[in-house]
């Protein structure tokens, strides 16, 4: 068993199998030979870990015992990235609201977890997908910075951006 | 490869990360050592930073949490985003459009196209948002405003129908600018006269001609290229350069191939997936509609499908939420029951046409009991009997079925009452002082102003020109208030018999008496029947000499039909032709064959087929049903009486 406390003072108590789904604590445990780990507590503010961190436990709890991919594979990392396929359960999982969801892809980026930060990012590539930008910019509540010149312009250019 | 680009490039901008975030991270007191070297959050380096900093000591703006990812996080998902979407997302703000077209992010577009395996390759000499701009923008490149569905892949462009006559140069343009710029004697020596083998060019028509042209960009880099090769190589022959240009242009065209199969696939895909699209927005329509209690009428119908296809929110591509439910649910209910109330009118229609021809079985038994060439009543004419039509708009069907037993007792009624109405109206057209007994005159000849076809009085009595009437649309409401009748009328497109359209033939009648007498006849008594059974032939002149003779009958002398052309005719020159002369074809069937003939025991016993048939057919017919090897005049008739026989006599007089 192994104890994580979050950056707000919360306490887990997860098995030792789940815990190593993320990377960070894997190796952090590891190289301490400790059975607690503590993730450093970023500068206030970065992200509250508490909600996101009960995700990420669900989802690790939920992938136990599955094969970590490995960093170095080449092939496996072009994989993962291939298809925008998302399972069933990660994707009912995976559907909360956008800042949630932005949550937890920080959070698996953070905890180095790279399967739930596929899940995230392919779960955002579905989200755009073929979506004009104004409606780009309606679901991410993005702001349209370009003059209407500027973006009949762009609708011309596709060049590589000027170095400045 | 990719993945090693990509892998460069992260590690890259996370160096970047490292450097700036070090102080930050000891200044917590945290040991380095124990953090993720590449996945720490950058807050000082986000996707929006830069865009922020612009805008500051401005109104609040709202900021995305999108924008506000750090950059690695960004790269992560940007990754996972597919060029198409790569493309929009570029566009959607300055933050990102910086991001996405840095040309030091390049692996970001190279993890999109490489995560679709179909997708054409990006050419060498093209960038990879300008790849997907070409790929997927449906816009024409030249005018960026109309939208284009030809591109040119040869030529790395997609170019709308208006556009393209403006940036290609026909052949023969790009002959003379190649001689304009001193390359004629290059082109001569090595007898080069086509641009197609070595610039990508089109087919475009010219009145009847389909003449060649080329891109003038690519046409002005070759001629420069080769103006430029032949003088820096002595003006020698340009084979090498063209055979190098040749072999550029070949795999070009190769990759063109490529991206004209994926876009072919790619417009079978979109098809296939706007049709699994519409099927989904139909099974929830048909589902809301159920359950607002409209399961039963959905059932009733083979297919919705087609029906509402035009209508919200089928003919968009939103699913159907809630919302877009209630936007356009009074509009589909509407359909619907404009469809129940087409569906009651149709099986209306069906059961009233199922009552007729039930009443018309009938009908057509009693008919068989006449000769075909006999007055006999309609089914509409004994629909117009009392309680009849009633019964055939009933919804009752016991209704129905007891006017239909006392329908064979009906039909002898109204055959009585029919034939004396038509009777005296025909009666009328006559001259005045004319008697009934006039009336069955072979003199006494009518005519149809709408069809022109010729009859006596029988004939005239049950042609169906008399019934027609010109059919309107009505709508379902207005048929529903009809008097029964009128809605059988409407339904068949006929109407009450009317004498409006025949007249009496004056000419024809005294023509005719002529020709009676001359066949011995009191044209006051000679009936058309007598005239038949005389069996007398006449020659009929139609010009000088005697290759101008026609022998015909004498329905056909009166009518002149062995005339070609319609129209008023003069009086014919006529002769009725002495025994000795007819007796070598009276009984000749010669030519028979080009008449339309029926059976007359099929019509008489009600069974086979009633239709016209060419006389060899209805000669094998009489042997096949009826086994009858040497076919009467009882087994048979022609279709047209007016023409029986007349047409087998003047071939037998060609003869």
């Amino acid at each position: 068993m192994v104890l994580l406390v979050t950056s707000d003072n919360k306490n887990f108590v997860v098995d030792r199998e789940v815990a190593d789904r993320s990377v960070f604590v894997k190796n952090t445990l590891e190289a301490r030979g400790l059975s607690i780990a503590t993730p450093p507590m970023l500068n206030g503010g970065c992200f509250e870990l508490t909600s996101p961190f009960l995700q990420v436990l669900e989802y690790c709890q939920h992938h136990r015992g599955e094969p970590l991919p490995t960093t170095d594979d080449a092939n496996a990392d072009e994989n993962r990235k291939r298809t925008t396929d998302i399972g069933e359960w990660d994707r009912k999982f995976i559907t909360v609201d956008h800042e949630m969801l932005f949550e937890i892809i920080l959070a698996a980026n953070y905890l180095d977890i790279k399967p739930l930060l596929d899940v995230g990012c392919k779960t955002i590539g579905n989200m755009v997908k073929g979506k004009s930008p104004e409606e780009v910019r309606k679901l991410f509540d993005i702001v349209n910075d370009f003059t209407p010149e500027e973006e009949a312009q762009i609708k011309k250019e596709n060049e590589w951006a000027e170095d400045p | 490869m990719v993945a090693a680009l990509k892998r460069t490039a992260r590690r890259k901008s996370n160096i970047q990360y490292n450097e700036q975030e070090s102080s930050e991270l000891s200044d917590d007191g945290v040991d380095s050592d124990s953090s993720p070297p590449l996945r720490k959050r950058a807050r000082g380096r986000t996707v929006g930073s830069g865009l922020k900093a612009k805008k500051r000591g401005k109104a609040k703006q709202q900021t995305s949490t999108l924008l506000e990812m750090p950059l690695d996080v960004m790269f992560e998902i940007l990754s996972c985003v597919e060029p198409r979407d790569l493309l929009q997302l570029s566009r959607a703000s300055k933050a990102l459009r910086r991001v996405i077209m840095d040309k030091s992010n390049k692996f970001i577009w190279a993890n999109s196209f490489a995560a679709d395996e179909e997708v054409p390759q990006c050419p060498k000499d093209i960038s990879q948002p300008a790849w997907a701009q070409l790929l997927y923008s449906p816009y024409c490149q030249h005018c960026y405003s109309s939208r284009a569905t030809d591109v040119y892949w040869a030529s790395y462009r997609r170019l709308c129908k208006k556009c393209l006559p403006e940036v290609v140069t026909s052949h023969t343009k790009a002959m003379e600018d190649a001689v304009e710029i001193g390359l004629r004697s290059a082109f001569n020596e090595v007898g080069f006269t086509s641009f197609s083998k070595v610039l990508p060019g089109l087919k475009l028509r010219a009145g009847k001609q389909a003449l060649s042209y080329y891109f003038t960009d690519h046409l002005h880099e070759f001629l420069e290229a080769a103006l430029e090769w032949y003088n820096s190589h002595s003006r020698t022959d340009i084979t090498l350069f063209l055979k190098k240009y040749g072999e550029r242009f070949k795999s070009r065209v190769q990759h063109a191939e490529l991206c004209f199969a994926w876009e072919r696939s790619q417009r079978n895909h979109r098809q296939e997936e706007k049709e699994e699209e519409r099927t989904k927005r139909y099974e929830e329509v048909i589902a809301r509609l159920g359950a607002l209690g409209w399961s039963d009428e959905l059932k009733k119908h083979k297919d919705w499908y087609e029906g509402i296809q035009g209508l919200p929110p089928m003919n968009s591509f939103k699913p159907v939420t809630d919302k877009v439910w209630n936007t356009c649910k009074d509009r589909i209910i509407q359909f619907v029951k404009g469809q129940r109330e087409k569906r009651i009118h149709a099986e209306r229609t069906k059961t009233m046409k199922t009552r007729y021809h039930e009443i018309e079985k009938i009908v057509t038994a009693y008919q068989r009991t006449h000769h075909p060439h006999e007055f006999f009543v309609s089914t509409l004419d004994v629909c117009e009997s009392p309680g009849v039509c009633e019964s055939i708009v009933d919804p009752s069907d016991e209704v129905f079925q007891e006017c239909l037993a006392r329908i064979r007792d009906l039909i002898p009624v109204t055959h009585a009452s029919a034939l004396e109405k038509r009777r005296s109206e025909v009666l009328k057209l006559l001259p005045e002082g004319s008697t009934d007994d006039d009336l069955a005159l072979a003199t006494s000849w009518f005519k149809c102003r709408c069809c022109g076809q010729s009859f006596h009085h029988a004939g005239a009595m049950r042609h169906s020109c008399f019934l027609f009437r010109m059919w309107s649309y009505r709508s379902h409401d207005e048929i529903k208030a009809m008097e029964p009748l009128e809605q059988v009328y409407h339904m068949f497109g006929r109407g009450m018999w009317i004498l409006d359209k025949l007249t009496y033939w004056k000419d024809t009648a005294e023509l005719t008496e002529q020709v009676v007498k001359a066949a011995g006849m009191d044209p006051k008594k000679a009936t058309p029947d007598d005239m038949d059974d005389a069996k007398h032939r006449f020659a009929v002149f139609t010009g000088t000499g005697s290759s101008t003779m026609t022998i015909v009958g004498w329905r056909c002398l009166v009518t002149g039909r062995y005339e070609k052309s319609s129209g008023k005719r003069p009086t014919p020159d006529w002769r009725i032709m002495g025994s000795g002369e007819m007796a070598e074809f009276k009984h000749s069937s010669i030519g028979l064959e080009k008449e339309d003939w029926a059976c007359l025991r099929c019509w008489k016993n009600n069974t086979g087929p009633y239709t016209d048939m060419c006389w060899t057919s209805v000669k094998s017919h009489l042997k096949e049903k009826h086994d009858i090897d040497k076919p009467t005049e009882e087994d048979y008739y022609c279709m047209k009486p007016t023409l029986q026989s007349d047409y087998f006599l003047r071939e037998a007089a060609k003869m």
